[in-house]
């Protein structure tokens, strides 16, 4: 019991430290101020499988970028999509010779890992750009993102997530609110403090060379962001966050696809855990500071299995009749009501990152995360024991799509 | 043209936004914001401290009235705690016979089953409520198998209950002290809000301990761990959170617009 409550007052003076480094400290600005004529080749890769509900909204988007078209290619990968995807893909490709389709169909593994690998060997860009399908990028995405590889130490960059369907429901609200502490408060405080920002595996770019020296994405890890990033960092490369570059995304409108969602980050980001713990600790091109940030980041998906056995112990306790440790107990569930409330962001950090935001009524909506705890601390956990398994069993994780919603969508 | 002939009559150069990118509070809106709410969040502790005996005392006799109203004749205690003997509450609550027990658990159980496959019922509230079962499925089990092994009376409960709540008492001005320093607004606010929250919590605390007893004199010993696990200090941080969110809403519709002025060069 005593070292749960270590490990959540670590966690919660970390998440303290980010909140207060957000608000009063200073803080570091992105690279949106360099002027460079010369930019580099981008290619732009959106992977999709079924995808024809959003599909012509990113393609109209990062059609009406402001980024120089003899600069760039959009690679669009129909990841065996039995929709109108392809049809649509290709009306695209005849009315805009910027893009490229790769279609896999048959065999080949089904996934975004291993879309990515393909389209990396037909890329003509040296610096490559990753967008969902289901996002909507500003016009000027693009540069902000390309422009910070001109800084030779950085590997990859990363871009602000905001919801588009905010207003559908609860669940969109809640989903924004934590969006918000995630990006607003705890990403760029990451950055602010030179710790580990993390590389979102959308909205987001890469060096192509640094990763294909890397060996490519791992396809068995089903969260291929979290991998590289680690990747980047123990190799002695830096991951920035650009706070300015915000893209829209859809969230999910219903508890079931959020669920698989979770489960799916839980799993992938554990999976990631488990090959880069180690190497982490050893690598020899990080200080103390980033390591320990690195760790606590790389541990973040333990947090609900440590509060599940936190909550076990104590009823345990509370049947042998150990009432003197039981009165300790609500140390233990204050420090986690503290530290979790908002799961990925603590209550405090949503509360201020929606300040900085300006939100305003719909900061109201935070004890409503209590509920929504219960059933993220369900989801990790059963993600956290399949990457288990895929490590004990060293099996293949099947991808799973998120569902989309949009409606009206030009199909 | 004249300069003063292209010179907008509206308010507009006040207003130019700049992106929330790079919005801060900024140092000086918190300038020893930290060391003096702290300063103060502190005294709030020690007066805790120092009269916890009596704010436990109002709260078991508010309780013990009350109780008294609804035919529940309770005795006062006297039990040790820190630094001196503090009240608390006694009275008799029905031990859960085998028959009962049996049908606790199998409505647990089913209610568990019901809430897993009722797809219609918001999920984190299903996930929730079947938390607050499965707590009650293994009491009812436990006094199954080993009713003779349950190792509390009311008067333990009661000890366990009003030494928690003394314990949240303390930590709230430290968790309000913390999450609101950086806030964009005065220190007095701030403690103003803690005082507040913290009397909020000495009634709830005191209702909550009433219908407590209650429970456990009309359903038995059986519910005490569903009690204490689910609605206990858990559910504390619901009002602490509702509150700061209420808080942090009027500042950010009071700040929307002072907070993001472009302060012009000339």
């Amino acid at each position: 019991m005593i070292i749960v409550i270590v490990i959540m007052s670590i966690y919660a003076i970390r998440h303290l430290s980010f909140t207060m480094n957000r608000t009063l400290g200073e803080q570091r600005i992105y690279y949106q101020d360099i002027l460079d004529s010369d930019l580099p080749f981008v290619s732009i890769m959106i992977p999709m499988h079924n995808e024809e509900l959003v599909a012509t909204q990113v393609l109209d988007a990062l059609l009406r970028c402001d980024y120089p078209r003899n600069r760039m290619e959009i690679i669009a990968i129909n990841d065996h999509s039995t929709d109108k995807t392809a049809e649509i893909l290709e009306r695209y490709r005849q009315e805009h010779p910027i893009i490229v389709i790769l279609s896999r169909l048959g065999d080949e593994p089904r996934g975004k890992p291993s879309a990515l690998n393909d389209a990396l060997d037909i890329a003509k860009g040296e610096i490559i750009v990753v967008f969902d399908a289901d996002y909507i990028p500003s016009k000027g995405a693009i540069r902000d993102l390309a422009i910070c590889f001109k800084d030779p130490e950085v590997g990859a960059v990363m871009g602000r997530v905001v919801p588009i369907n905010t207003k559908s429901n609860l669940l969109t609200r809640l989903i924004d609110l934590e969006r918000s502490g995630g990006y607003q408060v705890d990403q760029q405080a990451r950055h602010n403090l030179r710790l580990m920002p993390q590389y979102g595996g959308t909205v987001g770019g890469f060096r192509k060379k640094v990763v294909i020296d890397l060996g490519k994405f791992d396809e068995f890890i089903l969260a291929e962001d979290t991998d590289l990033t680690f990747d980047l960092f123990i190799k002695g490369w830096k991951v920035v966050y650009a706070n300015r570059v915000e893209c829209y995304e859809e969230v999910p409108e219903n508890w079931q696809v959020r669920s698989r969602q979770i489960k799916r980050w839980a799993r992938g980001h554990c999976q990631s855990m488990y090959k880069h713990f180690f190497p982490l600790l050893r690598s020899p091109y990080l200080n103390f500071k980033e390591k320990f940030d690195g760790f606590l980041l790389l541990c973040i998906y333990l947090i609900p299995f440590i509060l599940l056995t936190g909550i076990v112990d104590s009823f345990i306790l509370f049947f042998l009749g150990e009432m003197q440790i039981i009165y300790s107990i609500f140390v233990f569930l204050f420090v986690a009501g503290y530290n979790t409330f908002g799961n990925f962001a603590p209550f405090y950090e949503i509360g201020t990152a929606a300040l900085l935001d300006g939100t305003t009524y719909r900061i109201r909506i935070l004890p409503l995360f209590i509920f929504y705890f219960f059933l993220n601390i369900w989801n990790i956990n059963v993600g956290l024991f399949d990457a288990t398994l895929d490590r004990v069993r060293r099996r293949r994780a099947g991808w799973q799509k998120t569902a989309r919603f949009r409606r009206n969508a030009e199909t | 043209m004249d300069r003063t002939d292209s010179k907008p009559d509206d308010d507009s150069k006040s207003v130019i936004y700049f992106h929330r990118a790079y919005k801060t509070v900024g140092p000086s809106a918190a300038k020893y914001s930290l060391t003096k709410i702290l300063i103060l969040m502190g005294l709030l502790d020690v007066v805790i401290i120092l009269f916890y005996s009596y704010i436990i005392d109002f709260m078991i006799r508010t309780s013990q009235t009350l109780l008294w109203y609804l035919n529940i004749h309770s005795t006062v205690v006297h039990w040790p705690y820190l630094f001196r003997d503090v009240d608390i509450l006694d009275n008799n609550a029905p031990f859960p016979g085998p028959l009962f027990s049996v049908i606790v658990c199998v409505v647990s159980i089913i209610t568990v089953f019901f809430l897993f496959y009722w797809e219609r019922l918001w999920r984190p509230l299903a996930i929730w409520l079947g938390y607050v079962s499965l707590i009650n499925t293994i009491s009812a089990a436990f006094f199954i198998l080993w009713p003779h092994l349950f190792p509390y009376l009311i008067v333990d409960f009661s000890s366990l209950y009003v030494h928690t709540e003394l314990g949240i008492w303390i930590f709230i001005p430290i968790i309000l002290g913390l999450a609101l320093h950086h806030l964009p607004s005065n220190t007095g606010e701030k403690f103003f809000l803690t005082f507040f929250i913290l009397i909020y919590s000495i009634i709830f605390g005191t209702i909550r301990y009433i219908l407590f007893l209650y429970i456990l004199y009309k359903g038995s010993f059986i519910f005490m761990a569903a009690l204490y696990f689910a609605f206990g200090p858990f559910f504390d941080f619901i009002y602490i959170v509702g509150f700061y969110s209420i808080y942090v809403s009027k500042l950010a519709i009071a700040h929307k617009f002072s907070l993001v002025k472009w302060r012009w060069l000339f």
